[in-house]
């Protein structure tokens, strides 16, 4: 499904090259589960952004789904983020003015769904998350688990064939944390391919593949069973 | 998706009060503004639209040259003009002569008695040419004949109440002549935005035959109606050759006569002339205006664009986690329209309303009864629209691109920084507002300087505590009525002098004589405005005589004598001095040359907005159509009730048949200002309201970057800076805006104010000062605006500021 061909990131200051990501080579297959891990400034977000689209590669070559993704216009990127990727952050970034129930509804708009259709669909979604009778409330009136669970849900609204989570519990206590774990790896089991980035060994662990990260370079990757 | 705009739209306008409550104010003062200017405008533009013809009639306007130079240029034409170019020029498919010579008349009927001063005389095509609709009688055959009237509903309600007025007759008393007139027909009051407004037409055939084809008296207003595809320019080049044939008499034979035919619908905003019946429109105000009204929408347009990119970062998250739910740049931008529009929405409502309430005030401040138009007229409409349709373009889609163009990462990672872009347009738009704000200071300061300068120079006549009475209608013996009449007044205790004359001081003289130097072999005819006086007029009024005498009777009758000004002096080409006194000059119309006794200092007869004129002053008595109109009475005190009752008895005593009318001439005299005054204080309210409009905008942005910088402004502190040097620095920025406006608002306005004061003949200088002021001024209001903000954030604890971070 991706395809990471010799990814090079970098910025020119005045006199030198700093080079975020050398040489990166990643191949994630439909149905994947990789958590990426690193010491802070290794370049994981900016892998996630790349593969996200939200940034792009200075050298190397992005397919997704077969696609040259590194080649893609402005309109074939709004494309790729209505149809095919979910974003989940550490800071959850929901939408403060909305309720619970228009921060899920929003991909919904951008994929054109029709009024009925988006209600069963946020139906589901709150029904399995538990939080029906949240539905109403604003972000600040939710804890932070139950954010990141609209997060997560509004990610996944949209059906999407990945997801990518940049340190989605890194603002949770464990217990929180745990439970988003838990769901994630469910959404994987039903077939969701998932790259996450995370500090912690243990939510390392949902995944299936883990890779190391270090100065930009791909140190490591460990077959998790 | 609309639901859902509309909905994040107003709940993020809620939450932040402060900034929409701002940004709702400016845009609707500034839209309330400019619909009541638009209102204003739209009324201007209106004048003479009710007639469906109006496209093709034209005022045919007199105007002399010699050679190539445009020497004299009147509104009006003489009474033979009309039916010469019917005859003679093609293309003029029916023509209307509206006589003004006598206008003012004693108009009674039975014991009512009313001095009229809207009394025309016209032809039945008046109504063939106007839409002016009769409600009673037959506007075929209502002027028809002599001594016929038709009068206005008004007119007719003021002397027949609510009985028929038609087959009644109506006299009409002037100093010269009576006539009686039946009336038959009625129309209703001429609209307000009629350039012209009687209340009497007199049927043509009642002047005396000897007018009907009389070149040389420009004392009707002429409307032609073209044939239709005919262009003006063929019957005004067609006039001069025409012409010649009819220039029997010496007046003016040596000045080619041209005409120029005026748009009816234009006659309103063309510059106001000599023998103009109603104070016209100002083209110059029009636009000052409207700029104004542009200028507080600019304002408060800019404020919401400030003050949306100023919170862009607010937004930035919202933007991004839309864009990453799969939001393209143009639902973004719809998005933040929407939003623009629901406060240009709000805004409109609310201006409505501000107008609906203000809109009788505002007519105070112009003077001008306005009918509101607003929901009849599309010609209004359109302007709202576009008004509310750029409005939110202009405010709305800089932001809302500027918001669209937000890329995710930057502010999903959290590492924003505000994009350097916005904030340099921001700068940008504060200075313009700046410079917005520092013209219209400027220009006001000149206004009322220009005002106040009118106002308080020496005008050379001393008009304090006189008192003009009209000259009574036409009785028995009037001469010696009168002169019996000034010479009782005279002996009143607090009357100190009286004098009769054919104007007063704040008047046009406007009775022009072609007159030239008798020596002058080439009779070099010029136009010099007659004034007709007595004895007592130059020592009434204070008027200097620099040389020679004024008239008096120990000299005998001054029969052929001529007391000129400086100015009449110039132009008869003659020193302002004793060499020319007993100067031969022949006056129009007159046999024996006149001879010049004494020069008069130059006064101002009318307001400085006007040039010195060249007047010639004859004895009251002299020249039959320069008549008297008014005996001056000087009191030695404020008039007492006695006093003016006294007047009033000897006036009845002397005229039981005349109306009793007076003013006086120093009210009379500051009259002239009064538009001027208007305009100043139009003109200066609404300067007012922009610069408060900007205020409120850098008020704001100062809030804003107090809470920005905020957590800069503890470190600082708790690094030992003063509040004092936390203010300064804050107000850094303000000095340099003011500057960069001073800069480039100077040249604007020296330009815009060096044009407004062309209209005046008499004006200020652009001095330095006037700069000066209103620079300080702009600065001051400014530091203020953000001092307020400055000073807060200054003062605030840096403890608790860092202890949130
Ligand atoms: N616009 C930029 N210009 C220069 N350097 C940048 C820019 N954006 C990111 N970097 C640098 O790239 C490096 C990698 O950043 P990245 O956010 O990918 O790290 P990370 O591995 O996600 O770290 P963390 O665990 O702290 O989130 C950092 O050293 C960062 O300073
Ligand atoms: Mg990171």
């Amino acid at each position: 499904m991706i395809s990471l061909k010799k990814i090079y990131k970098y910025y020119d200051n005045k006199y030198e090259r700093t080079y975020i990501l050398k040489n990166v080579n990643l191949e994630v297959a439909e149905g994947d589960f990789v958590s990426v891990m690193g010491p802070s400034g290794a370049g994981k977000s900016t892998l996630l952004n790349i593969i996200g689209l939200l940034d792009d590669p200075n050298e190397g070559e992005y397919f997704f789904l077969d696609q040259p993704a590194h080649q893609l216009n402005e309109k074939k990127k709004v494309d790729f983020h209505r149809h095919h990727v979910g974003f989940i952050f550490q800071a959850f970034h929901l939408i403060e003015e909305m309720t619970v129930y228009e921060n899920i509804e929003t991909p919904l708009f951008y994929k054109g769904m029709k009024k009925k259709e988006r209600q069963s669909v946020i139906a589901d979604l709150l029904d399995r998350f538990n939080m029906v009778a949240k539905k109403d409330l604003f972000p600040q009136q939710l804890s932070g688990g139950q954010q990141q669970l609209v997060g997560i849900a509004r990610a996944i609204a949209g059906k999407p064939k990945l997801l990518l989570a940049d340190e989605p519990t890194g603002n949770l206590h464990h217990d929180q944390g745990k439970m988003i774990m838990d769901l994630l790896k469910k959404l994987n089991e039903e077939g969701m391919t998932i790259i996450q980035v995370t500090h912690n060994q243990e939510f390392a662990n949902y995944g299936k593949r883990i890779i190391r990260l270090t100065d930009g370079e791909i140190e490591e990757e460990i077959l998790n069973n | 998706m609309l639901r859902n705009y509309l909905l994040a739209a107003i709940r993020h306008l809620l939450k932040n009060k402060l900034f929409t409550a701002i940004n709702v104010l400016g845009l609707a003062i500034g839209m309330a503004v400019s619909l009541l200017i638009l209102n204003y405008v739209n009324f201007e533009f209106s004048y003479d639209n009710m007639h469906h013809l109006a496209k093709r009639i034209y005022r045919v306007e007199s105007r002399f040259f010699e050679g190539n130079t445009l020497t004299d240029d009147w509104p009006t034409s003489s009474f033979g003009y009309a039916p010469a170019m019917m005859q003679h020029i093609s293309g003029i498919q029916d023509a209307v002569r509206v006589d003004i010579h006598e206008t003012e008349q004693i108009v009674s009927y039975e014991n009512i008695r009313f001095r009229e001063s809207d009394v025309a005389v016209t032809e039945p095509s008046f109504f063939r040419i106007f839409d002016f609709p009769l409600l009673e009688g037959d506007p075929k055959t209502a002027l028809e004949g002599p001594n016929k009237v038709v009068i206005t509903q008004t007119a007719a309600h003021r002397y027949f109440g609510e009985t028929d007025p038609i087959g009644k007759i109506l006299k009409f008393s002037t100093t010269g002549s009576v006539k009686n007139c039946e009336v038959t027909g009625v129309i209703a009051d001429l609209p307000p935005n009629s350039h012209f407004h009687f209340d009497f037409f007199i049927s043509w055939k009642t002047l005396p035959d000897w007018m009907n084809n009389f070149w040389y008296l420009h004392e009707v207003y002429t409307y032609v109606l073209l044939q239709p595809n005919v262009s003006p320019a063929s019957i005004e080049n067609a006039f001069p050759k025409m012409a010649e044939q009819y220039k029997t008499a010496a007046a003016l034979k040596n000045k080619t006569w041209a005409i120029h035919l005026n748009p009816l619908r234009n006659i309103h905003l063309t510059p106001q002339k000599q023998y103009e019946r109603e104070t016209k429109g100002n083209r110059n105000a029009v636009n000052a205006l409207m700029l104004v009204a542009l200028a507080i929408l600019v304002i408060a347009w800019f404020n919401y664009i400030n003050l949306t990119t100023a919170r862009a970062l607010d937004r930035a998250r919202e933007v991004s986690v839309r864009k990453v739910s799969g939001a393209s740049k143009i639902h973004i931008i719809i998005q933040f329209l929407m939003e623009s529009l629901l406060v240009n929405g709000v805004a409109l409502v609310l201006a409505i309303g501000v107008m609906l309430v203000s809109v009788g005030g505002f007519n105070q401040l112009t003077g001008k009864n306005i009918p509101f138009q607003l929901w009849k007229d599309s010609t209004f409409w359109i302007p709202i629209v576009l008004v509310f349709l750029s409005g939110i373009f202009i405010s709305g889609f800089y932001p809302a691109s500027v918001l669209a163009s937000i890329k995710p990462i930057s502010i999903l990672r959290g590492k924003s920084k505000q994009s350097k872009g916005t904030g340099s347009m921001r700068k940008g738009l504060v200075v313009v507002q700046f410079v917005a704000s520092f013209v219209l200071i400027f220009s006001t300061i000149v206004v009322y300087n220009q005002l106040d300068y009118m106002m308080n120079q020496p005008t050379g006549v001393n008009i304090n505590r006189v008192m003009a009475i009209k000259f009574p209608a036409q009785t028995d013996e009037l001469q010696q009525k009168i002169i019996s009449f000034r010479r009782e007044l005279k002996g009143f205790t607090d009357v100190k002098n009286a004098a009769i004359s054919s104007a007063v001081p704040g008047m046009e003289v406007a009775f022009f004589a072609s007159n030239h130097r008798a020596d002058d072999p080439n009779k070099q005819n010029r136009l010099y405005e007659m004034l007709s006086a007595d004895d007592n007029f130059a020592s009434t009024y204070g008027m200097k005589i620099i040389a020679g005498r004024g008239f008096s009777e120990d000299f005998g009758d001054d029969r052929n004598k001529l007391v000129v000004n400086e100015e009449a002096l110039k132009l008869l080409d003659l020193p302002d001095n004793e060499e020319s006194i007993g100067r031969r000059i022949s006056v129009e119309g007159e046999e024996e040359p006149f001879e010049i006794i004494g020069i008069m200092k130059n006064y101002h007869q009318q307001s400085l907005v006007k040039a010195y004129t060249p007047i010639m002053m004859i004895k009251y008595d002299r020249i039959p159509w320069i008549s008297p109109r008014f005996i001056s009475v000087k009191m030695t005190g404020n008039p007492s009730a006695k006093t003016m009752a006294n007047i009033r008895n000897l006036w009845e005593r002397f005229f039981p048949q005349s109306t009793f009318d007076y003013f006086f001439v120093d009210q009379f005299y500051q009259q002239q200002y009064k538009s001027d005054q208007r305009f100043g204080s139009v003109f200066g309210f609404f300067s007012a309201l922009a610069v408060f409009i900007a205020c409120l905008g850098l008020w704001a942005l100062a809030m804003y970057s107090g809470v920005t910088r905020r957590k800069e402004i503890g470190v600082r502190k708790v690094n030992g800076a003063s509040v004092g040097s936390i203010m300064s620095m804050l107000n850094a920025d303000i000095l340099k805006w003011v500057i960069s406006a001073f800069i480039i608002g100077v040249p604007l306005s020296w330009y815009l104010m060096h044009k407004w004061l062309e209209n005046f003949a008499w004006k200020t200088a652009l001095s330095w000062w006037i700069f000066a002021s209103a620079a300080l001024f702009t600065l001051v209001i400014a530091i203020a605006a953000v001092s307020w903000q400055s000073y807060k954030a200054a003062n605030r604890n840096p403890v608790e500021v860092l202890k949130d971070e």
